[in-house]
């Protein structure tokens, strides 16, 4: 288990984290990445490219201190280079507002400094945001190939308003490109997508009645197929509602699979 | 007696993907309701299909009892079976259909904008721009009725209105107000846009929002834009508000979200360098701005000249600058503008409820 901590030795102290003083030579840095379980940014604006091939793969907690940060995440982010999960943090220092009016995207991500500790000493990769029951144990490897293949599809003609329900705020990015999303709940606009889980499905449509599309995240097992799931969802509301596409996710043990089901209503 | 308005694209009625022609065929059914017994929308499978064909998931449509997609290959029979109705026909592109309905319903032509003139500026082929000009003449000469968007539109196509023209009809673009429940927002923001139209330029609007936005960095902006490419005029513009933190950056919206981001606004504005294209258009983002309450900043000499029975806002024909820009933002927010507002919203509703469109048609 090694936490790999890119950055300024500056912040790095601000943050309570070891001294980054010291510089690695780059073949002993790149050989500690190969052994890398998690990774702190501090100044994400000073990746490139490539690095973000390293950062999907691992849980990785983005140190923003400044709008440049913000933004070139988001650019990432929009290209499709970065995946956000619920095993990634965005952590804002020095910066005066919480950004919510330029860039809602961050707020289901945002972690507190003191949670900082915890996530470098942590053994086991385990969610560092509430997910949806049985999602607990899936690596990020897992949610980052969801992710992709979601990025590929154009889910609807303009940027979506997403709503979600507790559990799935933290999915944002696996479900959508969070850079062309409004946030409905920091936004306080009417959702036109929502992703939720099936058992929730009915209560949020209750709740927002004009949501255009579904998204449900779920893990397929032998005792719950997608028969089963189409069932929860298609009797959860009075009007039409249909099952457009599945987005198959990776097998996992015990014959599970994640998916994401988009549905159309009306 | 029935009326179908002939949709050439979806109105709000069942799509959350809404443009001009969507709007214009909600404000047209609106108008109708008023003389007829029945009102529908009618849209052509093709047209369905190609507006469906897009490549994303899902198309925000919703099936509504009002709204009758008609098969091409049956639209002979569709109009035949039809006791005599009104048929109402927005765009150009529906000539297949013309040419049923006028054989025993009684046709309405609105003229929105000028599909020849929006061809030319978007350097469309010689060729195109004849079968659309031959279209348009026969549209005219053959409908019982003429409708058009703006005494300006009328000014331009003088020529081809002929002798129809002192039989034609100004019909204002006017959308219908959205409905409102519960508490009204505080109108603490400004809409801004940057150029929808190959053939429009906001570069110059857009670089003196950058300067001015710089220095309120307590004014919340949206602003509608998608991202350009480096080669655009607006492009450095855009990059400059878009890292602004109280600049909030979107390309497109859903229609209800729209609707919502409207009503927080004290203002919308959308200048672009006047060509012969926009001298005689009028703009959607602006009217539905008005729809929704709130002030302009926009071109003088358009279309919207003769709108509103005055501009609710501040227009100008040569290129802003901060000072300019300053002073309407300032008039909006401490609400200079709220008569000519309520004079525009009078005039809108007169707009909707005017029964001389649809009326006296047997």
């Amino acid at each position: 288990m090694s936490c790999v901590i890119v950055g300024p030795s500056e912040q790095a102290g601000q943050l309570g984290l070891p001294d980054t003083t010291e510089i690695t030579p780059p073949e002993a840095f790149s050989g500690a990445t190969r052994y890398m379980t998690r990774v702190v940014v501090i100044g994400p604006r000073l990746l490139n490219d490539k690095d973000f091939e390293l950062i999907n793969r691992v849980p990785a907690v983005l140190v923003l201190t400044n709008a440049t940060d913000i933004l070139h995440v988001e650019m990432h982010i929009r290209a499709g280079r970065l995946h956000l999960t619920p095993h990634d943090a965005l952590l804002l220092v020095d910066m005066s507002g919480p950004a919510s009016f330029t860039a809602p995207w961050i707020h289901p991500l945002l972690l507190t400094s003191t949670d900082l500790a915890g996530f470098i000493s942590q053994q086991a990769a385990q969610p560092l945001h509430p997910v949806p029951a049985g999602f607990e144990d899936l690596p990020k490897a897992t949610m980052t190939q969801v992710a992709t293949q979601m990025r590929k599809l154009s889910l609807v003609q303009f940027d979506p308003v997403l709503g979600t329900s507790p559990a799935c705020r933290s999915l944002t990015g696996v479900v959508c490109n969070m850079a062309n999303t409004m946030m409905a709940e920091v936004e306080s606009l009417p959702p036109d997508v929502i992703c939720t889980e099936p058992d929730q499905a009915e209560a949020q449509l209750a709740a927002h009645p004009g949501c255009r599309a579904l998204i449900c995240p779920v893990i397929i097992r032998a005792d719950l197929p997608v028969e089963a799931i189409n069932c929860t969802v298609t009797t959860a509301t009075q009007v039409p509602v249909n099952l457009m596409r599945v987005v198959p996710g990776p097998r996992l043990p015990q014959g599970r699979m994640l998916a994401c089901l988009i549905y159309e209503i009306g | 007696m029935d009326c179908y308005i002939v949709c050439n694209m979806f109105p709000p009625l069942v799509s959350d993907v809404v443009r001009a022609p969507g709007l214009r065929a909600q404000q047209l059914a609106q108008q109708a309701e008023l003389e007829f017994d029945r009102v529908r929308y009618v849209m052509m499978k093709s047209r369905y299909d190609m507006l469906t064909k897009s490549h994303t998931v899902c198309h925000g449509l919703r099936s509504h009892p009002d709204f009758i997609v008609v098969h091409d290959s049956y639209l002979h029979l569709f109009v035949a079976r039809l006791e005599p109705s009104v048929f109402v026909f927005t765009q150009l592109e529906m000539d297949a259909f013309f040419k049923q309905a006028q054989k025993r319903h009684y046709v309405v032509y609105d003229m929105l904008a000028s599909k020849t003139l929006e061809l030319r500026c978007g350097n469309a082929k010689p060729n195109q721009v004849e079968i659309f000009e031959e279209r348009q003449q026969r549209f005219i000469e053959q409908a019982d009725r003429v409708l058009v968007n703006a005494e300006k539109l009328q000014e331009l196509e003088a020529e081809i209105l002929g002798r129809h023209r002192d039989e034609v009809i100004n019909n204002p673009f006017c959308p219908v107000p959205p409905k409102t429940d519960g508490d009204t927002p505080a109108r603490d923001h400004i809409l801004f846009f940057s150029a929808a139209q190959p053939w429009t330029n906001n570069a110059a609007f857009l670089r003196a929002m950058a300067d001015y936005l710089s220095d309120r960095p307590d004014l919340p902006a949206y602003f509608m834009t998608s991202l350009k490419s480096h080669e655009n005029p607006e492009s450095i513009s855009i990059s400059r508000l878009q890292q602004m933190p109280n600049v909030r950056q979107m390309s497109a919206l859903s229609y209800p979200a729209h609707q919502v981001v409207l009503a927080r606004c004290m203002a919308a504005m959308d200048w672009s360098a006047v060509n012969d294209e926009r001298r005689y258009s009028t703009s959607t983002r602006l009217i539905q701005a008005v729809g929704s309450g709130a002030a302009l900043f926009g071109n003088a000499d358009t279309g919207l000249d003769n709108y509103w029975g005055g501009y609710p806002g501040a227009n100008t024909e040569t290129e802003p600058d901060t000072q300019v820009l300053g002073d309407f933002i300032d008039k909006a927010a401490s609400g200079a503008y709220a008569g000519d507002l309520r004079r525009a919203a009078d005039w809108n509703k007169a707009v909707l409820n005017d029964r001389k469109i649809f009326g006296g048609i047997q």
